[in-house]
């Protein structure tokens, strides 16, 4: 019984067909398609209770910085339609702190472990990834450059110049793991800054990040969030998200072979699945996991399901096949 | 680790017990009551819902993707639909692509997807001046009463909601759980139009436990609004602490709960009316859900429209001064509160100042509830190793959902 598989009940199925959901991650092989989005599943294990994190493509944690750092004032997040803003701040333990407690957690993670980096200048984000690039179960490092960087304020995600320096720096010192670059959606154009990561030596991309937005409490007449201003995730910004993974996909990384990593309200399967047409190697869940830990199990379960249904021995062969007319 | 307990696509209604192990549970109602003009309470059937306490609560989904299916036959293809989201695809062309998909019905809600923005929700959040603090509420929502600031955005709820269990048994074996909830946005509104039969998917139990009494302690239980349901799950948890010890220097509980108004006040009265006015604390067995487990109540209307005669923290001071003053009994008492900030608040200046000892179930907006999102951040005195200090201050935050929601008066700053 398997209502919420039936792509087409007239196609004939033989489910010992067995499809490869594998994924080549710049050189880091993922058993699955689906990933966590950094910042929705905390630093290892907080969701071991409530789903089998084996069944996970990879694990990204929550932003590490080189110091800790309490976060933002509440309110830090509101509920809007179709999703949520957040304004934490990246709220975490630092880099000491990460090693000494959360890497041995990580270290009996299930399935291949990705630190996500953050940083106010180009020397964090070098120490942070110097930090923990040499750790055996740290298989890649992802970069939040959604931060204004401390010298000139301007934020590293929006500038292409800035981006690619920095990512060349950090580079440096992480020359033998993929080096993921989350890519900020408030820009003008995302293939602009998606080829200047590339420039930079960026292993792989993933897309998006959140987008810029508030709240208004129309009786106070105040903004919800302390912040002001927090990101907007969930299933309202997936159309969007969407459109920019294809955006770049074409635009840059199909040529330069560059992998996408989608994300941005994946919640279901059929999402997954648009986000790989449209050119991602794999997907992320973040805001989902929120409200159901198992979601990325679910979402590789329905992929696979889909890639039997229409004949398709891979997801890879899927990477990019949005037929666009005319 | 997860292999049980979780709900698979098909497995809504066979949940099963996970040991220790916590996850998500399919929910079905077979109770409902209106407790007041607004509360309501929802008694579910939970087949293996691993065991809770006191202070703990259930991540509840509020909207019809994974719920509501009264009446639907299991084995019917929109049976399933568990997965968050399949039901609102609206962008799905049945005719592009290489392949089509079945036609069927959504299994989406009854409830909560009405795609009307009703505002008064605003509102009603504004307004939700329940509990003994009467005046002094509004902001902070309504503890664990499935509002938690997010409450208010429509057109259907999509995070869950925390709601704090209430009271807890076992029927022919299964696990059943109550829950009291207030219309004031979305997601209560979902709720609060189910009915027998309905299914809702919950996850937990989640968060800490209120320390019980000692032996021979005294639990003064204060509880405002919405704050009163995991009171009544505390009284419930401390009468069966009682059986088990067979008598030997049992436990005493009284509950203080106050409401601004009668028609307000979420709980069963079954007579035996105090007198009105601001003279009467005296504790008696007229509530029916503190009577059933030996406990009395003092209960406050800010209005005086039943029992004391003002904020439910004035008759718990006045009951102190009164019953509590020497300090052999100061030791053995512990004052538990739930409810609005400011009257939570208010309880811990109370209980400070008599150097009794006191646990506070908070309130914050929460999305998970796993200590993943880190938005239920309070402030707390002490440094704890565990978490990192503002530079410079001595305070840090914790979480409400996994450190807390219960939290001691002496540690907790907001």
């Amino acid at each position: 019984m398997m209502s919420q598989l039936d792509v087409n009940p007239s196609v004939d199925v033989n489910p010992s067909v067995d499809v490869d959901l594998s994924v080549d991650l710049a050189g880091l092989r993922l058993g699955m398609p689906t990933m966590t989005c950094s910042g929705t599943c905390g630093y290892a294990l907080e969701y071991a209770e409530f789903t089998d994190l084996s069944k996970l493509g990879a694990f990204v944690t929550k932003s590490i910085t080189l110091h800790e750092r309490p976060g933002n004032q509440p309110q830090r997040i509101v509920e809007t339609r179709a999703g949520m803003l957040n304004a934490i701040g990246l709220a975490n333990v630092g880099l000491a702190r990460f090693l000494d407690e959360k890497v041995p957690l990580l270290e009996t993670m299930p399935c291949p472990v990705i630190v996500n980096v953050a940083g106010h200048s180009v020397d964090d984000y070098v120490k942070t990834t110097a930090g923990v690039a040499g750790i055996a179960c740290v298989r890649g490092i992802e970069l939040n450059v959604s931060c204004p960087n401390v010298s000139d304020g301007l934020t590293f995600g929006t500038n292409p110049k800035l981006l690619k320096e920095l990512i060349r720096e950090v580079k440096g010192s992480v020359p033998d793991k993929p080096l993921i670059v989350k890519l900020s959606p408030n820009v003008e154009d995302i293939s602009v800054t998606a080829e200047a990561a590339i420039a930079g030596g960026a292993n792989a991309l993933s897309l998006v990040n959140t987008f810029t937005a508030m709240s208004i409490d129309i009786y106070k007449r105040k903004p919800r969030l302390a912040n002001v201003t927090g990101g907007l995730s969930g299933p309202a910004i997936k159309p969007i998200a969407l459109a920019m993974v294809n955006r770049v996909y074409r635009r840059v990384a199909r040529d330069a072979g560059v992998p996408l990593v989608g994300m941005g309200g994946v919640q279901t399967w059929q999402d997954a699945i648009e986000f790989v047409l449209a050119g991602a190697s794999a997907v992320a869940i973040g805001t989902a996991l929120f409200i159901d830990p198992s979601t990325p199990e679910r979402i590789s379960e329905g992929v696979a399901e889909y890639c039997r249904k229409s004949g398709s021995k891979s997801l890879a062969e899927l990477v990019g096949k949005l037929e666009i007319p005319g | 680790m997860g292999e049980t307990g979780r709900l698979g696509k098909s497995e809504m209604a066979m949940a099963t017990t996970a040991g220790s192990s916590r996850g998500i549970y399919a929910a079905r109602v077979v109770e409902r009551v209106e407790l007041c003009r607004e509360h309501f309470r929802l008694r579910f059937a939970v087949p293996g819902l691993p065991a809770s306490g006191p202070g703990q609560f259930l991540q509840v989904q509020c909207n019809g993707d994974v719920t509501a299916r009264r009446g639907v036959q299991a084995g019917g293809e929109d049976s399933l639909g568990s997965d968050a989201g399949e039901g609102h695809e609206f962008d799905w062309d049945p005719s592009a692509g290489p392949m089509r998909r079945a036609g069927r019905a959504e299994a989406s809600g009854r409830a909560g997807a009405s795609g009307r923005l009703d505002p008064s929700d605003g509102l009603g959040r504004l307004g939700q001046t329940v509990g003994g603090s009467g005046s002094l509420g509004g902001l902070g929502g309504v503890g664990l009463g499935g509002s938690m600031g997010l409450d208010f955005d429509g057109p259907a709820a999509f995070l869950r909601r925390p709601f704090s269990i209430a009271g807890r048994m076992e029927l022919d074996g299964v696990s059943h759980v109550d829950l009291i909830g207030r219309e004031v946005g979305v997601g209560t509104r979902f709720l609060s139009r189910l009915g027998v039969g309905d299914e809702v998917s919950v996850l937990g139990p989640l968060g800490n436990r209120f320390r019980l009494p000692g032996a021979n302690g005294i639990g003064l239980l204060v509880g405002g609004g919405v704050g009163i349901p995991p009171m009544i799950y505390l009284a419930q948890a401390i009468a069966e602490l009682n059986r088990l010890e067979a008598g030997e220097r049992p436990r005493r509980a009284i509950a203080f709960s106050g409401a601004l108004t009668v028609d307000l006040l979420a709980l069963t009265r079954t007579g035996n009316a105090p007198r009105p006015g601001p003279t009467d604390f005296d504790p008696r067995y007229n509530i029916g859900e503190f009577d059933a487990f030996g406990v009395p109540a003092v209960i406050s209307t800010d209005d005086g429209s039943w029992g004391w005669k003002g904020f439910v923290t004035e008759a718990l001071e006045r009951y102190l001064d009164a019953w509590i003053t020497d300090q052999a009994d100061r030791q053995r008492a512990i004052i538990y509160t739930c409810g609005p900030e400011p009257m939570m608040k208010r309880v811990q200046e109370i209980a400070a100042r008599r150097g009794i000892a006191c646990q506070i179930a908070v309130e914050r907006a929460m999305a998970c509830g796993m200590g993943t999102c880190q938005s239920c951040c309070i402030r707390v005195k002490k440094p704890d190793p565990a978490r990192p200090p503002m530079p410079g201050e001595s305070w840090c935050y914790r979480l409400a959902c996994t450190d807390g929601p219960v939290f001691s008066g002496d540690d907790l700053l907001w």
